[in-house]
């Protein structure tokens, strides 16, 4: 069930009308905890299992480690639960890609080797709600957290199905404080939560969604196409997936908000950033602080030497690349990016501040980082190896492609969007706000309308749901 | 933005009532401007149902009082009925004709029964329709499910026949009125509880929801932009010169110029051609065996097919009752149902002319006159319409007479 689907719209008005409805907590959170199951069971109710096995692993070893003085039980309990998660996530998502990949480095030694891969399904959003389980415990682990006596809280904290199935990744700290008290209606901005989910609809349904059909073919046979495609094709899928994930982001919170829960913010125009760390500030800020805070810290990151700095920040990047797929082309993403950490920091010991090298760099920040994400795209986007060298070919050299061509007229839809991206960074719609209820109400009906009439009529999954 | 601490709604005074009326009145402030903006959409939108239907649409609303006959059915009907050589042969047989080809790729008999409506009502003063014959599949096909093409036909009239005929078949099938559900849906939990209903009813929520969407005009924003900026659909003039006919080789042609490595026209003809033993067999079945379904390239095989004679009467009553002839076509195709054909002859209450019968017309199923195994070639549609001609002007004569109504051929051995 996606966001943008009219039959998302008839489960979330008698979610929300039968949650506001209830009178006590407790049975708000009952009835959440099973309509987010019934969400999740929507893709594929086999799965539920796995969710409910695993947060069951979770709740009883955080409740372990928090009653147990023993240094060396309490990391046994800690080690139980991230085994089991990382286990888990591992088998689902990475099994086929390792053992083929060996598979193949095997034959290629001329050994024999069959293929060992298993026709495995992954999970949907298994990397979120495992990457949450993960933070629950851990901080419990330090001593950062209580842990949970509600198994019934647990369970929602891990299935909530705003967020459930593509995050934000939201924290155990910043989550489970809400469920001890009675949400108030009253407290809830149903105006501004209405708008982002307009906004975040309009993200999905009317940009990204128009957009995937026709970049698809481009990324799938670059080669057939002139090399000005080839671009327009970049910059559309450049829109495509801000558009896709930070809509459904926004979806996700507004969702949230309307039943007067807060998730963090997930995205913060990310491409107006200038150097690659303001972009990963900006850009799923919820995973770059997970593993900033689990994995950068935990490995000793912010300590010691610069150059450890720098490799624990590349290391970092590397699994965030990874983290999203079992794919080469996942793994060439991370390492760009990996790499990207280390030119970066290089550049900031060598370069001195104030310079005229650096003040350039710092004026083209925005074109340049705009470069380098599109390089990032073509792995992150390629179906396969040879269509990303291919289209990496044209990239680079600007070698002439193919002779089909995409038209022009899709620049305008960049521009468009652009435009409008601007200027909602700007603040400059910020006064719109100011209209009183009943044109607001007006307004939001009427929009709602032509959100239905112009989206696409194939909903395509969101992208991040394959992670 | 969406901070719970306190905001300003939460200072406001504690005056719930009027504030609940107030909430309720906005509500439903939002719910008229949601309506009635769907309303304008839908009033400024161009006609719905793609390329093909939309271009012969527009083209048939221009153009209607200039034609006093229609052909109107799938891909069958597009690439084998030529409306000058049509006109040409019934003018040798005394008969004054102008004809439309308004044949469209996969068209459904209940969407076909939508676009006769929507003919009848551009053109009261229609002399008479063919009308191809196509069984009713109760379902829809869960591939095309919610596509703009499955959508647009589901008006309120179309959907409760839509729903009364999947609660008919629901009754006289049983069990055997399958329901398929779609690969991504198959493990679902909503799907779960659907397994608990039967499969008349499943099916009938199913048109329900697509007249919901055709209701609220989802996903029509582009026609919305073609009729706000008054553009037709660039397909009329496609129409306009062979009043819209055109082959399959003229549409090869125009793929392979523009440079189109996926020439899916070009590869159907070699498929046909390479698959020539497989295509002989079927045809031979045909004279041999009274039921035969040879058409599973053209239609999803595993969704349930009914001949649905009730429906057929209806709607060949609606069009008597109109003042239009109509004359059931059944095409040189690969299937039979030869004891349903025969009750069609006797019971339809309308002329009906078959010709899915290899032994009487050998000429229809030679490979020469043939694209591939469901379409006639350039060279056979200028045949099939000539022999449509004939037979229908000579049926015309002997039902005139009063005679009874029988085969074309027989009529002439």
């Amino acid at each position: 069930m996606i966001f943008t689907e009219p039959r998302f719209l008839a489960f979330f008005l008698l979610v929300f009308g039968v949650h506001w409805v209830l009178r006590t907590n407790a049975a708000r959170k009952r009835w959440l905890a099973g309509v987010s199951l019934a969400f999740y069971g929507a893709w594929d109710w086999r799965f539920l299992f796995l969710m409910l096995v695993s947060s069951a692993i979770d709740y009883v070893s955080a409740l372990r480690i928090e009653a147990t003085r023993a240094p060396r039980a309490r990391r046994g309990w800690l080690v139980l639960s991230l085994v089991s998660n990382l286990g888990i996530l591992g088998f689902f998502k990475y099994y086929n890609f390792f053992a083929g990949s060996a598979a193949s480095f095997l034959r290629w030694l001329g050994l024999p080797a069959s293929d060992p891969t298993l026709a495995i399904l992954l999970p949907v959003g298994i990397s979120f709600y495992t990457f949450q389980a993960l933070s629950y415990t851990i901080d419990v682990y330090r001593g950062k957290l209580a842990a949970v006596r509600s198994a019934l809280d647990f369970l929602l904290f891990i299935s909530f199905f705003p967020q459930l199935v593509a995050g934000p990744i939201v924290r155990a700290t910043e989550f489970l404080p809400q469920l001890e008290q009675k949400r108030v209606f009253a407290r809830v901005d149903v105006r501004a939560a209405l708008t982002l989910f307009l906004i975040g609809f309009v993200k999905k349904g009317l940009v990204s969604d128009h957009v995937a059909p026709v970049i698809e073919p481009v990324f799938a046979d670059p080669g057939a196409y002139t090399a000005a495609s080839t671009w327009i094709a970049l910059f559309l899928y450049h829109v495509q997936i801000y558009c896709d994930f930070s809509g459904y982001s926004d979806m996700a919170i507004a969702t949230a908000g309307l039943l007067g829960y807060t998730l963090p913010k997930n995205f913060d125009f990310p491409f107006f950033a200038r150097n690659i760390s303001a972009f990963w500030q900006r850009w799923h800020i919820s995973l770059s602080t997970w593993f900033r805070d689990y994995f950068y810290f935990a490995l000793g990151g912010s300590k010691g030497s610069s150059l450890k700095g720098m490799l624990v920040g590349s290391l970092t990047m590397m699994v965030v690349g990874l983290w999203h797929g079992a794919g080469w082309q996942y793994l060439g993403f991370g390492v760009l990016m990996s790499g990207s950490i280390i030119v970066s920091r290089t550049w900031g010991l060598v370069v001195p501040e104030g310079s005229l090298l650096r003040r350039a760099v710092a004026f083209l920040g925005i074109p340049l980082m705009w470069w380098f994400l599109f390089w990032n795209w073509i792995l992150f986007r390629s179906t396969g190896w040879e269509p990303a060298w291919e289209m990496q070919r044209i990239f680079f050299f600007l070698q002439p492609g193919g002779t089909r061509a995409l038209e022009a007229s899709w620049l305008l839809l960049v521009a468009g969007f652009f435009a409008v991206h601007y200027a909602l960074y700007r603040g400059w719609f910020r006064r719109l706000a100011a209209v009183n209820d009943w044109v607001f109400a007006g307004v939001t009906g009427a929009a709602a309308a032509a959100c239905l009439v112009f989206m696409a009529t194939e909903t395509k999954a969101f992208i991040y749901f394959q992670f | 933005m969406l901070d719970p601490a306190p905001s300003s709604v939460a200072l406001r005074p504690k005056v719930y009532r009027p504030r609940a009326l107030g909430a309720v009145a906005r509500v439903l402030v939002g719910l008229g401007a949601f309506v009635a903006a769907l309303v304008v959409f839908r009033a400024v939108a161009a006609p719905p149902g793609g390329s093909v239907i939309g271009g012969k649409s527009e083209y048939w609303r221009a153009h209607a009082s200039e034609y006093d006959t229609v052909f109107l059915g799938s891909s069958h009907v597009f690439r084998a009925f030529v409306p000058a050589e049509f006109e040409r042969a019934a003018a040798q047989f005394g008969l004054e004709a102008q004809a439309f080809n308004f044949g469209v790729q996969a068209v459904h008999l209940l969407e076909q029964r939508y676009l006769l409506h929507q003919i009848l009502a551009a053109r009261p003063g229609l002399a008479r329709v063919f009308f191809e014959y196509q069984w009713l599949t109760p379902q829809l096909d869960p591939a095309n499910a919610f596509s703009p093409r499955t959508v647009y036909w589901h008006d309120a009239d179309t959907t409760r026949l839509a729903i009364a005929r999947a609660r008919h078949w629901g009754a006289a099938l049983g069990d055997e009125l399958a329901y398929v559900e779609s690969p991504a849906e198959r493990h679902s939990v909503f799907t779960l509880v659907e397994r608990l209903f039967p499969a008349d009813l499943r099916i009938a929520q199913g048109h329900l929801q697509h007249h919901l969407t055709e209701l609220a005009g989802i996903g029509r924003g582009k026609e919305v932009l073609r009729g706000l900026l008054g553009r037709a659909s660039g397909q009329m003039a496609r129409y306009r010169t062979q009043d819209g006919y055109l082959s399959l080789e003229e549409d090869e042609r125009e793929l392979a110029a523009r440079g189109e490595t996926r020439n899916s026209y070009r590869a159907r003809r070699e498929r046909f051609l390479a698959e020539q033993d497989e295509y002989h067999a079927g045809v031979d079945r045909l004279d041999a065996e009274p039921v035969v379904f040879g058409d599973g390239d053209w239609v999803d095989g595993s969704l349930t097919r009914v001949d649905d004679l009730e429906l057929l009467q209806a709607i060949a009553r609606e069009v008597a009752a109109a003042g239009v002839e109509f004359v059931l076509v059944i095409l040189p195709s690969q299937s039979a149902n030869r004891p349903f054909e025969e009750r069609l002859m006797e019971e339809l209450g309308a002329l009906v002319l078959r010709y899915n019968l290899p032994e009487r017309y050998p000429a229809l199923y030679d490979p020469e006159l043939r694209w591939d195994s469901g379409h006639l070639s350039a060279e056979g549609a200028l045949y099939f319409s000539r022999l449509l001609a004939r037979d229908y002007c000579a049926q015309r004569g002997t039902a005139r007479d009063g005679a009874p109504r029988s085969e074309p051929a027989e009529a002439q051995q």
